[in-house]
């Protein structure tokens, strides 16, 4: 009886504890590798580092501002697309929750989740870049625009969800149009979701590196236009890593530190903002 | 007046819905008539079952995708064994070892972590862990198809661990109270309780990650070593599809076989993590039905 007794403890704290210690080589894993950046990237990074032009092939030295550059602007570009359409279509997924349009909708919003992004870059390949005859930040842009709609949109959904429907009942009860309800009542309230939804899909866009090699490829110069090919952050990371010089490789340490430092700004602050809300 | 200005605004706020749909369709067709063009030259069984890839052969070129599928399946699969049971037994210790303060630092450690992007994944895979099998197995060099499955694995982690984690945190507190209150101590009541409650939405979890480490890029690019040749081994230096599309494409000629081979090769993708997500999401649907009972 007793030792029945023991076995029944001990094997459920036996199973605990590989639990544990399974979650901790998890975690363990994945900051050695943000430990390893860090250590690596810090040895590189300096104010000119992130200003100035990649020195001439064959020279050491020069920076990865025009790849910082282009990465913002295709980013920024990006959203500026993705946004609207994706909170308008949260909107109307949210007011016509069952209709069939809407169904057919989320399902391919989720697709478009799933799918390579890979595949995404290929599309805007075949569609814009063979058309224009270049690749183009443009093009780039784009195809940051196409990964980052369909998460804008689910969690936009998500979030208008979340408004208490007392609320909209009250604003339409006062007479309001089921528009007016919307902007003035759901939208304010969850503006905070929205912007998290916004920022996460940011943070992906960021990270891109097959989309945006396939369409704005790369460039050693200032992004001078929207047309020409443009450096970014994750294509000099990959092109400076596969190269057979160290200069070039140290350099791309550096840069992978600053965008995982970008994208980690944006999840904390997102995260932040979830915290935030749900003390309230 | 106000009526119709409603409608008018309701049609708009459809029309951005449908964006996504037609982007959809516009991939899918844009593959698909690609592909057809390359079925055409090459020969549709040839093309699934053809065992070399060979596009720039002297003699003659050769589109087999066996290897290439062969070689994602391979890698993924060693993601897959990898990062289920660290996946799912974390998940198991966030919902129910895992005191409060653990799981406040825990959660958002692995959710940010999610967010480093797979070219800075596959680098460290490409300098560190290159070395580290290279060295532990005495290879010559350690790109190949077993670091990029511990690179995957590591990208699918934060998927599955933060779904499996929900779905587990979703079954009623009831079931576990009622285990409970019977006797069953805490190893049984999640084995024999709660994980069979939550099956359907770990899986989802799993197949989530599956889907998203075949679809995986940059990662497999910088660390598997992309020669292309039949894998046989995890110790052996692979190219996945992804791997093949994003190398071969800046180099291809517009309008020959080998171009409209590559819209096959990511057609063929395309349908595979079609149907793992739609997997996953089906998973997901019996999952939140079982749990809303």
């Amino acid at each position: 009886m007793l030792k029945r007794k023991t076995y029944r403890k001990w094997n459920s704290r036996i199973a605990e504890a590989i639990c544990t210690v399974f979650s901790f080589i998890a975690v363990l894993a994945l900051v050695i590798i943000v430990y390893y950046v860090f250590q690596r990237g810090f040895q590189v990074i300096s104010w000119s580092f992130f200003t100035s032009l990649p020195a001439p092939v064959g020279q050491t030295g020069g920076g990865i501002g025009n790849a910082i550059v282009g990465s913002l602007v295709m980013v920024s570009l990006g959203t500026l697309c993705s946004v609207p359409i994706g909170m308008a279509a949260a909107i109307y997924l949210y007011e016509n929750p069952y209709s069939r349009l809407a169904l057919v909708t989320r399902f391919a919003n989720k697709v478009l989740t799933g799918i390579p992004t890979l595949i995404i870059g290929l599309y805007i390949y075949i569609l814009i870049v063979l058309r224009i005859g270049s690749y183009s930040a443009l093009a780039g842009s784009i195809s940051l625009a196409v990964v980052m709609l369909p998460i804008i949109t689910l969690s936009a959904e998500e979030m208008l969800r979340l408004v208490p429907e007392s609320w909209r009942d009250a604003s339409l009860a006062l007479g309001a149009t089921r528009r007016q309800t919307i902007m003035r009542v759901v939208l304010p309230a969850s503006a905070g979701g929205l912007t998290v939804g916004v920022m996460l899909a940011v943070a992906t866009a960021a990270g891109q590196t097959a989309p945006v090699l396939l369409t704005a490829l790369s460039s050693r110069f200032w992004l001078a236009s929207l047309g020409q090919p443009s450096a970014s952050l994750p294509v000099l990371i990959y092109t400076y890593a596969v190269s057979p010089f160290t200069d070039w490789q140290n350099q791309a340490w550096g840069a992978a530190l600053s965008l995982i430092i970008f994208i980690f700004i944006l999840n904390i602050s997102a995260q932040v903002f979830i915290a935030l809300r749900q003390r309230r | 007046m106000r009526s119709l200005k409603e409608r008018i605004i309701a049609v708009f706020f459809s029309l951005n819905g449908i964006t996504a749909i037609l982007i959809l369709l516009g991939i899918f067709y844009l593959l698909l008539s690609g592909s057809f063009l390359a079925w055409r030259d090459i020969g549709f069984f040839d093309f699934l079952f053809g065992r070399t890839w060979n596009p720039t052969g002297f003699h003659s070129a050769s589109y087999g995708i066996l290897p290439l599928v062969m070689s994602t399946l391979m890698v993924t699969a060693g993601a897959t064994v990898i990062a289920v049971p660290l996946g799912v037994a974390c998940a198991a210790y966030l919902a129910e070892v895992a005191s409060p303060w653990e799981r406040e630092i825990v959660k958002p450690v692995i959710e940010m972590l999610a967010g480093v992007p797979s070219v800075v994944i596959g680098f460290f895979g490409l300098v560190v862990l290159n070395r580290l099998i290279a060295r532990t197995f005495s290879l010559s060099n350690g790109l190949n198809a077993l670091n990029g499955a511990v690179l995957l694995a590591l990208m699918a982690l934060p998927t599955i661990i933060s779904i499996a984690e929900d779905a587990l945190t979703m079954v009623p507190t009831e079931y576990k109270e009622a285990s409970l209150a019977l006797g069953a101590n805490r190893w049984q009541t999640l084995r024999l309780v709660i994980f069979p409650a939550a099956a359907s939405g770990v899986s989802a979890a799993i197949m989530l990650g599956i889907g998203r480490a075949i679809g995986e890029t940059m990662t497999v690019i910088m660390a598997t070593g992309n020669a292309i040749a039949w894998p046989r081994s995890m110790f052996q230096s692979v190219r996945t599809m992804t791997a093949t599309i994003a190398i071969e494409l800046g180099e291809v000629a517009y309008n020959t076989t080998h171009y409209y081979a590559l819209f096959a090769v990511g057609f063929v993708l395309f349908a595979i993590t079609f149907l793992v997500n739609l997997s996953a999401d089906l998973f997901l649907q019996r999952s939140s039905e079982v749990t809303r009972r």
